[in-house]
């Protein structure tokens, strides 16, 4: 029987690679942005640089990264090649553009700039959903993965109609954007999109690095409907600045699918053959630790009364938003980032050398000690950001910010480094008696 | 030349991924040796993996390398599917599983 996957028909390293190193940049920025907040972060979620940080580090940081590395999981592990390579890297060209000017168009509050920088971006999303979209549907069979990608790709479309509508709206004054109104685009592209993409894409990698032989995840398909179907409702909800109450059930609502993703997950870490975890388990299981600090932080966001004015109302939403975009979602990102760009630079530059001289092995294209190091400090600037909102310390939050761009430097600067030509590190040698006496 | 030469000659093949040469992780499945013939049967850890190209190639290649006059044929087979069990000692200990229990006399 063939191998049912194959990086044959990868996509050049040139149209991958520059989504990983560009991406960090939009964390820098969010990280210096925050670094320079003011306490006006506590009071209002949608004051203007709060949002120009937020969509720095969603779109610049965590999307980019997203599209570079769906780019490559298409064709090599859902089995399908994308409609054009060319498109891809225009689309990369429109995105960046995109993103910068729209960052600067939400600090800046410059409506007529907000149009045109979002409409950059939808051209960037289109481009990027039909090019994912024809590759997704000429996969081979239906896996949880494709699944999960094929619905996040959906919302992703949903989420920027949503935030376009908003940008026109600001311009032409048509109806009042709630807080509610906000937070329905917020979670259609935080749990729809990017939560969808992370749980989708684990359920390849966790077994796929971690040696789990036989994976059958429990609730892969169940997790994927339910977390469907509740962001729908949720955003549907929420979008009507409903009670507490309502709130509430929304968000327990909205938490089922991912915590029974965790569960899922931590059955098959259980399972692993690779007992000692390398940078990619390290960050599944912070992300499982931001995921729960996240829930329990919406929950009670939701029985709070953020969404009317009063002291420092945005607190919890603030301190919810760190959990789960910069834990949550950032911290696997960071630990996937380690894998596939050393394994497409290895693919591409050492396989055809294999068996003809001593190459390095994936782990040898970058550090490990390195690694750890850039997810520690992303991790610790992410819990004194939580910290910082949680008890309205400006001085943390500032502190946290200076900390997250100092990690998406440095982690930019550790995948610069996998470009360098490496050496085999190890030389390994099982003993021949052992070998010869299988 | 002998099947025990062919498997110690793979064993200088890695999993590019794990850093463990597939003769220690259980990958090889079969060799068939003849007059002017090698025939290699080789599984990887996973039908998905993506390195399984790679490691598949990289053995005919070298053992192309290694044995001139032959003809090397690399197949794949994932029946039965790899298991942790198939792992020797040394694999396992890098790895970081223990020993395999051995069976008493």
């Amino acid at each position: 029987m063939a191998a049912r996957v194959s990086p044959t028909h990868s996509p050049p390293l040139g149209l991958i690679a520059p989504f990983f190193l560009l991406a960090p940049i939009g964390l820098i920025a969010g990280g210096v942005l925050l670094s320079v907040h003011d306490s006006v972060v506590f009071v209002a979620i949608n004051h203007p640089h709060t949002v120009a940080v937020t969509h720095a580090i969603i779109l610049g940081w965590l999307t980019t990264t997203i599209m570079g590395a769906t780019y490559q999981l298409a064709p090599v592990v859902l089995g399908g090649e994308l409609l054009s390579i060319r498109a891809a890297r225009v689309q990369l060209v429109v995105h960046i553009a995109g993103i910068s000017w729209f960052v600067w168009s939400l600090f800046y509050w410059n409506r007529l700039a907000m149009v045109g920088a979002a409409a950059a971006l939808v051209l960037s999303f289109l481009l990027y959903v039909v090019n994912m979209g024809v590759g997704v549907a000429r996969g081979t069979r239906w896996t949880l993965p494709r699944a999960y990608v094929a619905v996040a790709l959906g919302f992703l479309m949903v989420t920027a109609g949503l935030g376009v509508v908003w940008v026109l709206n600001h311009h032409q004054g048509w109806f009042p954007i709630t807080l509610g109104r906000l937070s329905a685009h917020a979670h259609l592209g935080l749990v729809g999109w990017l939560g969808l993409m992370v749980m989708g894409v684990s359920y390849q990698l966790v077994p796929m690095f971690s040696v789990i032989n036989r994976a059958r995840p429990k609730f892969g398909w169940l997790a994927l409907i339910i977390t469907a179907l509740s962001v729908v409702v949720f955003a549907a909800v929420i979008f009507t600045d409903p009670p507490m109450w309502v709130r509430l059930i929304g968000a327990v609502l909205l938490s089922a699918g991912p915590v029974l993703w965790a569960v899922d997950i931590v059955r098959l870490f259980r399972q692993r053959s690779r007992r000692r975890l390398d940078i990619h388990g390290h960050a599944t299981i912070v992300s499982l630790v931001f995921l729960g600090l996240a829930v329990a932080l919406g929950l009670a966001a939701a029985t709070g009364t953020p969404l009317i004015s009063n002291d420092e109302p945005a607190r919890l939403l603030l301190a919810y938003a760190a959990a789960a975009i910069l834990g949550f979602v950032g911290t696997p990102l960071i630990g996937n980032s380690y894998k596939v760009l050393p394994f497409l630079i290895w693919y591409h530059r050492y396989r055809s050398r294999i068996g003809l001289s001593p190459i390095p092995v994936v782990d040898d294209i970058y550090s490990g000690a390195a690694a750890h190091a850039v997810l520690g400090l992303h991790a610790a600037a992410t819990v004194l950001l939580i910290g910082g909102a949680l008890f309205a310390q400006l001085v943390a939050l500032q502190v946290g910010g200076v900390l997250l761009a100092a990690s998406a430097a440095a982690h930019l600067l550790t995948m610069v480094h996998m470009f360098f030509p490496k050496q085999s590190s190890r030389q390994r040698s099982i003993a021949r008696s052992e070998v010869l006496a299988r | 030349m002998k099947t025990a030469d062919i498997a110690q000659l793979l064993s200088n093949v890695y999993d590019p991924e794990l850093g463990i040469d597939i003769v220690s992780l259980g990958m090889l499945y079969g060799i068939r040796v003849g007059e002017r013939h090698i025939e290699i049967v080789l599984t990887t850890t996973s039908a998905d993996c993506p390195m399984g190209g790679a490691i598949l190639e990289g053995a005919e290649t070298y053992l192309r390398s290694k044995t001139s006059g032959y003809e090397v044929n690399v197949n794949p087979s994932y029946e039965p599917p790899w298991a942790p069990e198939m792992m020797d000692d040394a694999a396992r200990r890098q790895l970081g599983l223990p020993p395999r229990v051995k069976a008493s006399a």
